[in-house]
């Protein structure tokens, strides 16, 4: 349960999310500049 | 007018200053996320949790400066209709929804252990919702649009909106009944109430959240410009219709 986390436990949680958010995001801007350069070198 | 078509810039060459921009980004959330969990001393209420505060302030305030951005952007598309502005407003506006997504759930975190609530329907955080509802539509009519210049002005005029929003957001913790602390850091020149140690990290991690949001932003207009007609910046969308020949 997320009741039943520790301060600590929450301040993890908390800076986990970022990471995972800003590395999501990267991930996709790497994803969509590979799908681009894909795209192109089809024409 | 020149028919050749060119690629302005391709996703393969990434300058060299974005690469060092990244490698700066990296460096700063590693200072500063070390700064909010071992330098920043527990606060005198919130103990520990302060150090969620880090996080969550620092985004908050680089989603309305993406959000504002994205509608300066928007602006200047619907007064030049240069695709070179939307392509701008897009990469702010996506950004916006990265960061918005960012402070809303970084926010439920925060509120759980020390409001005991994950989310309430209060002005603050109802017109956070709305904020982030509006940019998710913008994403929806974007796709929804087959016709550039038509897509790009109707979007345009979604972000304005959201961007009137702005101004409400960061009033109604003081003009109205909210769960949401009332702010440390007063921009009317009411000053600080905030101790100084702890106001040197969160500043840190604003500006690194900024650097990345401008790392974000730099490399997906980079991406969005990829062939791009060369002539395209130059040339405002005169008319949508289409002429049928012979």
């Amino acid at each position: 349960m997320l009741a039943d986390l520790t301060p600590n436990q929450w301040v993890a949680l908390a800076w986990a999310e970022l990471f995972l958010v800003y590395a999501g995001y990267f991930a996709y801007l790497r994803w969509l500049a590979r799908k681009k350069a894909k795209a192109e070198g089809e024409e | 007018m020149n028919s050749t078509v060119t690629s302005q810039t391709r996703p393969q060459s990434r300058p060299l200053w974005l690469t060092l921009l990244g490698l700066a980004c990296l460096v700063g959330l590693a200072l500063g996320t070390y700064l909010a969990l071992v330098v920043s001393p527990p606060d005198v209420n919130q103990g520990e949790l302060i150090r969620i505060m880090y996080a969550h302030v620092s985004v908050a305030w680089i989603c309305f400066v993406a959000v504002a951005v994205a509608g300066f952007w928007s602006l200047l598309y619907l007064w030049r209709g240069r695709e070179r502005d939307d392509v701008r407003a897009v990469a702010n506006a996506e950004a916006a929804l990265v960061y918005s997504a960012l402070t809303i759930t970084g926010g439920m975190i925060y509120s759980k252990p020390t409001l005991n609530t994950y989310w309430t329907w209060d002005a603050k955080l109802t017109l956070t919702a709305i904020m982030v509802a509006l940019i998710v539509g913008y994403f929806i009519v974007r796709a929804l649009i087959d016709e550039p210049t038509r897509r790009g002005r109707v979007s345009a005029v979604i972000m304005l909106i959201v961007v009137v929003s702005l101004p409400f957001n960061y009033l109604a913790a003081e003009w109205f009944r909210t769960l949401h602390p009332q702010k440390s850091i007063n921009l009317d020149g009411s000053g600080v109430t905030m101790d100084p140690s702890m106001l040197r990290v969160l500043l840190f991690n604003v500006a690194v959240a900024g650097l990345i949001y401008l790392y974000f932003v730099s490399e997906r207009v980079r991406i969005g410009l990829f062939k791009l007609p060369s002539g395209a910046e130059e040339q405002a969308p005169v008319s949508t219709e289409v002429v049928r020949v012979g």
